[in-house]
């Protein structure tokens, strides 16, 4: 028996830094470094990443063909940084001094630094950012061909890419380059609303619905939009190629008001801010998809890149019917650039099979019943155990009505979202959860809206949708006749970014969102990540339980064990301002 | 065995000197941090500047309104995927 190939992709230094590993071209372990550090967006070394996917296969370095860097990073520094420096001289001095500092220092110095961390002396590879991007996409969709469009910030110099995949064999054709990107102008004008670059550009997605698209003229001054879907960005708004902010005083001449400060009062002008750039990168997008399939003809489609997270976008892709099939990395940012070059080199250099369809993201660590119950026993907590049935219809029962329940199951979820391994759920048919949940248990913007989980059978039963959706990456509308129904789930404009369930995803998630229609007749149950306002997702049982402890949550089930709050200890009951000090707010 | 002993002994012997090196340490990393500010500062009017300027020159005569802003992908070289450039 010949032995297996092991491929170990990385994504770091930038935001979001990750890990994954590949065994034969299949995926086998990815995760991101910031559930482990417990740090969001974590941007260091993914050494505990790399160290969980190891002990996963049980390998060490030394038993890797490869290990494959997600970006070039001399091309990206004497090429783009370097030009860009001359680009907007004489503006740009201190930010010159401290891109200086930080290449020099570590980013230039990346391959010695990863063959240290790692002691590995086999072949390191460079993908270009972009075509990681891309390969993430393509690869796991699945598809034996597909027309591939990435769309981020930046790369080394490109920010929108198209392509074309056939087989093994995929290469990107057009590209627009930086300063000029719709991931660039959707972050300007995030700081300009008042939130966290790189973070919170979800939130503005959220918020847009709130408003009307009476900015949409202002918007359409800051980028010139070619019916081709190519574009520049009109850069006298814009100060992110030379200064620390992403928009300065041009643009607030535009809009007539001042930078929103982070956590000041949200008006109604930022939420018509918000719709309008919506409707503008809805826009952009659509023509971008156009294009890309007059020139790479296709029936498919895969996206990737940061805005292909902007799920209200690719509702719209998908309804325009362009594609007979779209398939959208889950872990669309960067840390998705781990997993992507990881499969481009095992295809395009190692010429590996075409690696199988990528079916769900459990692909991260997980903690057995007997781990779990050492721990809870070591803690002092009290808990009850139940079996597999039991457990089922014990939560169904419990989820009716106002409780809010911590969901801990299984193998963690790779990319932004939890999907039903590491949740917290509440009952959809109750409004009240809404406020619960935001208020008092995520602590977070009251504005924001929460995901249902569908089981597949049913979802056209409730929304206009026809089709799976298993990453939460589509928004469509609630149907009229269901609103009342599941309000805590409908946005304010009826729509809702939906997730569905099979049991061959995840049997035990399915079982017990079943379990609760048979109850009470609804799909669907509210699912939203296991976590508070700025930190990462929970890895293990001990950060679950830390989240439990520190919040307003009624129940958490851990595994096959289940916890009640007003059971715990009264010692162990914190204050959550307490806990919520540790996390910086994004 | 040698080695290691006169180690010791000449880290036991200069141990009341700690408190210099530890200085000079950080006077030294006071003098980089200036020394690498003076030259980058140099580096960014002389160099930058120069390139900056006869860049805008010949900026004047570019055509700004292209009919599309997408432009063919640079193809890759052979082996590139082993190289960070």
């Amino acid at each position: 028996m010949s032995k297996p190939v092991f491929i170990l992709g990385l994504s770091c230094y930038y935001h979001d830094s990750g890990a994954a590993l590949l065994k034969d071209g299949v995926v086998i372990f990815a995760a991101q470094e910031e559930r482990f550090s417990r740090k969001k967006h974590d941007e260091n070394f993914p050494k505990n990443a790399i160290d969980a996917a190891f002990a996963f296969a049980g390998i060490t370095a030394q038993d890797l063909e490869a290990v494959v860097f997600y970006e070039k990073p001399l091309l990206k520094f004497f090429d783009r940084i370097i030009t860009c420096a001359i680009d907007v001289w004489p503006r740009g001095f201190w930010m010159f001094h401290r891109a200086m500092h930080e290449w020099l220092n570590k980013k230039l110095w990346i391959p010695e630094h990863i063959r240290k961390e790692l002691k590995f002396t086999g072949p390191l590879f460079f993908t270009r950012h972009h075509e990681a991007h891309a390969a993430s996409a393509y690869y796991p969709s699945g598809f034996p061909d597909a027309t591939v469009v990435t769309v981020d910030g930046v790369g080394e110099w490109a920010t929108t890419t198209i392509g074309h995949g056939e087989g093994t064999t995929l290469k990107l054709l057009k590209e627009i380059r930086y300063p000029h990107s719709i991931g660039l102008l959707y972050s300007a004008i995030t700081y300009y609303l008042g939130f966290k670059v790189n973070s919170a550009e979800y939130k503005v997605m959220g918020l847009a619905p709130y408003g009307e698209p009476k900015y949409l003229e202002h918007m359409r001054k800051l980028i010139d939009l070619k019916e081709d879907g190519s574009f520049a960005l009109n850069r006298k708004y814009f100060t992110y190629e030379y200064g620390d902010r992403m928009s300065g005083r041009a643009m607030e001449e535009l809009f007539g008001q001042p930078t929103r400060t982070q956590e000041g009062p949200l008006t109604q002008f930022h939420k018509d801010v918000a719709r309008s750039l919506q409707e503008l990168t809805n826009e952009a997008m659509l023509r971008i998809v156009r294009h890309a399939k007059q020139i790479c003809p296709s029936d498919a489609l895969c996206l990737a890149g940061g805005v292909a997270l902007n799920c209200v976008t690719n509702g719209l892709i998908v309804q325009t019917g362009m594609f007979q099939d779209v398939f959208i990395q889950p872990a669309a940012g960067d840390v998705g650039g781990a997993l992507g070059a990881a499969l481009f080199v095992w295809h395009q250099h190692f010429k590996g099979v075409r690696s199988p369809k990528m079916e769900h993201v459990f692909l991260g660590t997980e903690y057995g019943d007997t781990e779990i119950n050492a721990f809870l026993r070591e803690k002092g907590l009290p808990f009850e155990k139940l079996e597999d049935t039991a457990l089922i219809e014990r939560v169904a029962t419990l989820l009716e009505g106002e409780n809010v329940i911590g969901w801990f199951q299984g193998r963690m979820e790779f990319g932004p979202r939890a999907l039903g391994n590491r949740s917290i759920i509440a009952d959809a048919r109750n409004r009240e959860n809404w406020r619960k949940v935001n208020l008092k248990i995520k602590f977070r913007e009251s504005f924001r809206p929460f995901a249902p989980t569908v089981l597949l059978e049913r979802v056209s039963d409730y929304f206009a949708l026809d089709r799976e959706s298993p990453y939460m990456l589509l928004v469509a509308d609630v149907r009229p006749e269901k609103r009342q129904e599941i309000p805590a789930v409908t946005h304010v404009d009826g729509s809702a970014r939906i997730q569905t369930i099979s049991r061959a995803q995840n049997a035990r998630y399915y079982d017990l969102i079943k379990a609760f229609e048979r109850r009470t007749g609804c799909p669907v149950i509210i699912n939203t990540s296991f976590n508070v306002r700025g930190e990462p997702i929970v890895e293990s049982p001990e950060d679950a339980v830390n989240c439990f402890l520190n919040t307003h949550m009624d129940y958490l089930v851990l595994g096959n064990h289940l916890l009640t709050k007003s059971k715990m200890p009264k010692a162990l009951l914190r204050e959550s301002e307490e806990y919520l000090k540790k996390f910086e707010l994004d | 065995m040698f080695v290691p002993c006169y180690d010791l002994i000449m880290l036991t012997a200069l141990a009341p000197l700690r408190w210099f090196w530890e200085g000079w340490k950080r006077a030294g990393h006071a003098i980089g941090i200036v020394l690498s500010f003076v030259v980058l500062t140099m580096l960014w009017i002389v160099a930058f500047g120069l390139y900056a300027l006869i860049m805008k020159c010949g900026r004047v005569f570019k055509d700004t309104a292209p009919a599309t802003y997408w432009r063919a992908v640079d193809p890759d070289y052979p082996e590139s995927l082993l190289h960070g450039f």
